[in-house]
């Protein structure tokens, strides 16, 4: 007969915290959305276009360029900083959404 | 995707909804890291296919269609958030780290291992708390000693679990100090952890120096990278499983792995001693700014692996240059990767007869950084061609040695012009390893910032 064995678990408990969701518009006329960019996949590209629609779909919106955060996607050292500035960055810019691109 | 949801969590709490946008197959590992990060109502939109794979009228076409308007509907209320429908990856709930998770024989803990993603996909040894026991035995410290939180499943890396992993992978209880260390420099902020499953695929190399190869039964001669030697297998084994485990880094169907073809673990790499000293050469550790008398662990990314370099001659600089053609071949224009993000640590494992010959000559570990920093060349056209096609669309090394980001050598505009493949020849790390009955030697590549170089010193056997 085999022997049993009682086995340990392999993992370790988590240690982020959830952040609340937050509340999105029901339009876009009117707000500032900010592109952050990791200078990877044609990221200007991308933003061209979903700036075009959005306008078309949503009137006035107003489009802060990924150049007034910096490349998140770059050393240790230097994506704490970026990420770290990110906040006031946002705030100071009065921005209301972000999309972050490109993950790939 | 991690860095581009580490952006979007950092909006998120600065209190600004944020939409990240990847490529199609992404979408689990961002999912698992919005997860891991507190996030996971942030909407993920997938561009459909390749990006790089488009043409550009096709590019635009699908951005126009479909990437676009999706992008502008998750960016207002109302759209659907992926909270609800995200798949738990890992049925783990909530055990405790004491708890035992499984009582069976050793199929029943084998097949409850795999089927929560817990294995490599071979047989492990079970670890039962008196295994685990066995190996904290070997260490003063506190079990529950957090050594870090690994990202991206933001698991804290104790030292039980690494007692625990190194059951499972084989080790032997006194293998605990090494696979301590080994921890630590994974949870090092330098090494970038979190980057692991990057698209490159590139695995972690362990490479030890010190006493402990000897005291530990390493392997540093023939075949030193060949599985065979209990120590060199199992360590390296282990540093998977703990990426695997407790980074949370798994390949379909979790996903949280991107490495596009990638490898298998490495064999952890040993030191021999006896052939750097008789050349009067530092040890690795000591490159690394530890004492003679430490035992060293240094985790590094490799992406990887040269072929076989044979050499020989009458001469030194015949070594030499035939190392430089190997190193060459093996770099080739992925050093594109070290000029973009400012970071590149490839690795020379010097067959120890060569070494000797080299030392001969008159040369030695700094003589070969020079060298090789001198003539390790690449056309500026093949870095900026990879650079496109690897994903860094806004890479151009003519502005970066414009503005003075890169110095004089890379300066120009002629696409045809020769550039170091090495912006700091002194990061390039040499190891004497392998059969000392021949004249090989081999090269790894590293990955610029992800898995840059860190080292701890092992803690004395208790």
């Amino acid at each position: 007969m085999e022997p049993t064995y009682e086995a340990m678990w392999p993992l370790g408990p988590k240690v982020a915290d959830d952040v609340a969701e937050q509340e999105r518009p029901d339009r876009l006329a009117g707000v500032r959305v900010a592109y952050l960019w990791d200078e990877l996949f044609r990221g200007p590209e991308m933003f061209e276009v979903i700036s075009d629609v959005a306008r078309e779909r949503h009137g006035d919106v107003e489009f802060v360029g990924w150049e007034e955060f910096g490349n998140f996607h770059a050393s240790a050292a230097e994506e704490r900083k970026v990420l770290d500035a990110l906040p006031e960055l946002l705030r100071s810019h009065r921005v209301d959404l972000v999309v972050a691109a490109v993950g790939a | 995707m991690p860095a581009v949801m580490r952006a979007a969590a950092t909006a998120e709490r600065a209190g600004v909804p944020a939409v990240a946008i990847g490529g199609a197959g992404f979408e689990g590992m961002g999912r698992a890291i919005g997860r891991s990060l507190g996030v996971p109502h942030v909407p993920i939109v997938s561009y459909p296919g390749v990006i790089l794979a488009d043409d550009t009228p096709t590019f635009r076409t699908k951005m126009r269609d479909q990437v676009a308007p999706a992008v502008v509907d998750a960016l207002v209320a109302g759209s659907a958030s992926t909270a609800e429908t995200l798949p738990d990856a890992l049925p783990d709930g909530l055990p405790s780290p004491t708890d035992v998770v499984v009582r069976g024989d050793l199929d029943a803990v084998t097949e409850h291992f795999e089927a929560r993603g817990w294995t490599d996909g071979l047989p492990i040894v079970p670890p039962t708390p008196e295994r685990v026991a066995a190996f904290l035995a070997h260490t003063r410290r506190d079990p529950d000693e957090v050594l870090g939180v690994l990202a991206p499943d933001q698991r804290q890396a104790t030292v039980r679990s690494v007692a625990v992993n190194g059951v499972l992978a084989g080790c032997r209880p006194e293998h605990l100090p090494v696979l301590l260390a080994i921890a630590e420099c994974l949870a090092d902020p330098v090494f970038r952890v979190q980057d692991a499953g990057s698209t490159p695929g590139w695995e972690p190399l362990v490479v030890l120096s010190g006493p402990v190869v000897g005291t530990l039964d390493f392997n540093s001669g023939t075949g030193a990278l060949r599985v065979g030697r209990r120590a060199n297998t199992a360590v390296g084994r282990f540093t998977r499983l703990y990426l695997r485990n407790v980074a949370g880094l798994r390949i379909p169907p979790e996903h949280t792995d991107q490495g596009a073809i990638a490898g298998s673990f490495h064999v952890a790499l040993a030191e021999n001693d006896e052939a750097v000293a008789r050349l009067g050469w530092p040890p690795f550790r000591e490159d690394r700014g530890f004492g003679a008398a430490d035992s060293v662990v240094t985790v590094q990314s490799v992406v990887t692996v040269s072929a076989p370099i044979y050499s020989g001659g009458e001469t030194a600089r015949d070594h030499l240059d035939a190392l430089t053609r190997g190193m060459a071949d093996a770099i080739g224009p992925w050093a594109y990767t070290g000029l973009e993000f400012g970071a590149f640590h490839p690795l020379l494992v010097v067959g120890p007869a060569v070494a000797a010959a080299l030392a001969r000559g008159g040369v030695d570990k700094d003589a070969i950084r020079a060298h090789l920093g001198e003539h390790l060349l690449v056309t500026a056209s093949a870095l900026q061609t990879c650079a496109w096609n690897v994903g860094s669309t806004s890479f151009d090394l003519d502005a970066k040695a414009a503005s003075g980001e890169l110095d004089e050598r890379y300066a120009g505009t002629d696409p045809d012009r020769l550039v170091p493949m090495l912006q700091r020849p002194g990061d390039l790390g040499i190891v004497l390893a392998g059969n000392e009955s021949r004249n090989q030697s081999r090269g790894f590549v590293q990955n610029h910032v992800q898995g840059v170089p860190v080292s701890r010193r092992i803690e004395e056997q208790t």
